[in-house]
């Protein structure tokens, strides 16, 4: 429990922040770090995020996207930078005076509160009549389905129904901006796609901004408009989750997206004046814009997509080719995820129609030539 | 085949079987044959201090009608619960500080120390009590020198009360402390972020969380306090006659079993239902 003691006298602005121009950010994150003892859980996050869209952070586990997440509530202090809201520095503003509600990967719902009273508990503590209260809890319950489970206890609904009362609960207070940490990670596939429509229309109708962490691809992708992907403390990339999912802008959110194959190269300049990518697989054309401002020497990571990348059982005559042998095939509906390792150790995943596999005739062990188009490479620099 | 399966299946009941005779066996040996004993015996005679087997309410009618018994139960009953309130509010901001304040270590310490006093016999720390109690006794000389003249503090409603406290106040800690060592921090951590601040949050969330164990700490104290003897007697100075100092009396004098027997009975009922009526108080939601 947090003491009286530690609230300070509030500022409007921070003290860094009066030589720079003023965000007109919903919410900004300036040079966020945050340490524990000699331990960076976060250094240098730099985020604005715009009023009333849906902004999806995700990276492996001990990224530090909860650790955010929970530095925007109030649960963590920051140990460096600013927390803007509406240009207002928010830094040391108490839990209780963020008024950014949060949706809990365990819900935390009060098991000794009905429905109707887990649902009304943040409108009583801001003070809210009686009557109003009343109207406006029936309200959300009636908006997610609840009201006829108003006078159950917690442990008397199911998993989904938790979901809406956690969601009712948070949404109830009409928050400019809704924080949810991984909700959806204790439901089945199933409940979890439905309820992921449900908060992606949720947002639209209300206009918040939704702040959503999770471990999950397809959450983020699916319902985001922007992504923005983590990895030990920093942010590696934010952007639309096309943006994203086209040209990633380093190695490793080419990696953690998967489906992507990835070629340690060097650029070389041909004596024709043509530039090519060399690595220990062979030698490779590409003519993405990105091609123009390399030079000579300079070490990228040529990234082709699974879906972009043919197999042949036979050498043939396209301007990119590798050999590599077949080490593992995955059935994903009517989808197969061909894995192949070149001789070099290059691993290359190729997506591929059930009926073209039958076709080539291939098995684990056999060697195949993957093939791609020019214009389909991606290039990151390192 | 099948008698390999059957001689799996029964030695997989034996097994069951084994580990779950004692309870039963436990609870006929030594709960259910006292207690049919002890309501048959409520119905026999006594005949020139004699116990006879027999059949009549006389021992009910006798018992149930007499002002002293209401008035032993009344008083026993008040008794119990203030010492339980009385417990149960001294505990609570000691288990608070153990479960929210202290470090993991110092939390072992002190919930080790709340043990100790069960080292020793409950009747050797009541009788050190009337040391402390008695006219000359270290308290009494002590407030003599500050110029309060009280009397002796024996014998009064306050040794009752610290005699209770004295058998009851770790137990309650114990149970009261995992109660709140249990309870999710998230829940406290969502509160805080749903606009409850830090003086609000122990009546909002922290005490209705564990209401469980309060009510469970409290109940266990009245039951210690509604059937103890050892305070009643050497600290009351049998002044307060309770059901227990009752129930003595009663076989002391005529070898009335049978009337000792229905205010045992009586203990029991009112015991067994506010047992219940706690448990579920403690697990209502509001």
């Amino acid at each position: 429990m947090n003491s009286l003691s530690e609230i300070k006298p509030a500022r409007s602005v921070a003290p860094s922040e009066l030589e720079r121009p003023m965000s007109h950010a919903h919410i900004s994150l300036r040079n966020i770090r945050k340490t524990y003892g000699d331990a960076v859980a976060v250094e240098n996050l730099n985020l604005d995020i715009e009023e009333g869209k849906f902004v999806a952070i995700m990276g492996p586990s001990g990224c530090g996207k909860s650790t955010m997440l929970r530095m925007l509530a109030g649960l963590e202090d920051v140990s460096g930078g600013d927390i803007l809201r509406e240009g207002q520095w928010i830094n040391e503003l108490s839990i209780w005076e963020r008024d950014m509600p949060m949706v809990w990967q365990s819900l935390a719902l009060f098991p000794f509160l009905t429905v109707r009273k887990n649902v009304e508990f943040g409108l009583r503590m801001k003070g809210v009549g009686k009557a109003e209260r009343k109207t406006r809890v029936l309200d959300w319950l009636q908006k997610l389905g609840l009201e006829g489970y108003a006078d159950r206890g917690i442990d008397q609904l199911s998993g989904g129904q938790r979901q809406r009362v956690a969601l009712a609960r948070c949404l109830v207070t009409e928050p400019s901006v809704l924080l949810l940490d991984e909700p959806l990670s204790a439901l089945d596939a199933h409940l979890s796609v439905q309820m992921q429509g449900e908060l992606k229309r949720l947002q639209r109708e209300l206009g918040i901004t939704f702040v959503y962490v999770t471990h999950s691809h397809s959450e983020a992708f699916s319902m985001a408009d922007t992504v923005v992907i983590m990895n030990q403390g920093r942010i590696e990339q934010a952007g639309s989750p096309e943006d994203i999912y086209l040209r990633p802008a380093t190695p490793f959110v080419a990696r953690f997206l998967g489906g992507s194959s990835i070629f340690d190269c060097k650029a070389r300049r041909l004596k024709s004046g043509e530039m090519v990518l060399e690595g220990p697989d062979g030698s490779f054309k590409c003519t993405g814009p990105e091609m123009a401002d390399l030079d000579e020497g300079q070490q990228v990571s040529l990234i082709v997509r699974a879906d972009q990348i043919s197999v042949t059982a036979k050498a043939g005559w396209a301007e990119n080719e590798v050999a590599a042998r077949v080490v593992g095939e995955e059935f994903i509906g009517a989808l197969v995820n061909l894995r192949l390792e070149t001789a070099a150790g290059t691993a290359i995943t190729v997506q591929l129609q059930q009926r073209d596999m039958q076709a080539l005739d291939i098995e684990v062990g056999t060697t195949v030539t993957a093939s791609w188009h020019p214009e389909d490479g991606h290039i990151i620099n390192g | 085949m099948t008698s390999s399966l059957s001689i799996r299946r029964l030695s997989r009941l034996a097994y069951g079987g084994i580990w779950s005779l004692p309870l039963p066996l436990w609870l006929a040996g030594f709960f259910l044959g006292p207690m049919i004993l002890l309501i048959w015996l409520s119905f026999w005679d006594v005949k020139n201090f004699l116990l006879t087997p027999d059949f009549q309410l006389e021992n009910w009618k006798k018992m149930l009608s007499a002002p002293y018994f209401w008035a032993a139960y009344l008083r026993t009953f008040i008794i119990a619960i203030s010492a339980a309130a009385l417990v149960s509010l001294i505990a609570l901001p000691c288990s608070l500080a153990i479960s929210f304040f202290l470090s993991v270590r110092a939390r072992m310490v002190v919930l080790g120390l709340f043990v100790v006093p069960f080292f020793t016999s409950y009747l050797v720390r009541v009788y050190s009590w009337q040391i402390y109690l008695t006219e000359n006794g270290i308290v009494m000389k002590l407030l003599a020198a500050i110029g309060i003249d009280s009397g002796s503090l024996l014998n009064t409603p306050l040794a009752l009360m610290i005699g209770l406290v004295t058998l009851t106040l770790p137990l309650v800690i114990v149970i009261q402390s995992i109660s709140m060592l249990s309870l999710d921090k998230t829940l406290i951590d969502a509160a805080y972020n749903l606009g409850c601040g830090p003086c609000r949050v122990l009546f909002a969330t922290v005490l209705p969380a564990v209401r469980p164990g309060i009510v469970l700490g409290a109940l266990f104290a009245f039951i210690f306090s509604f059937g103890d003897f050892v305070t009643a007697t050497y600290l009351g100075g049998g002044k307060f006659t309770t059901m227990s100092i009752l129930i003595a009396d009663t076989v002391k004098s005529g070898q009335q079993w049978p009337r000792a027997a229905v205010v045992a009975l009586m203990m029991i009922a009112t015991l067994l239902i506010t047992a219940l009526a706690s448990i579920a108080f403690a697990y209502r939601r509001t």
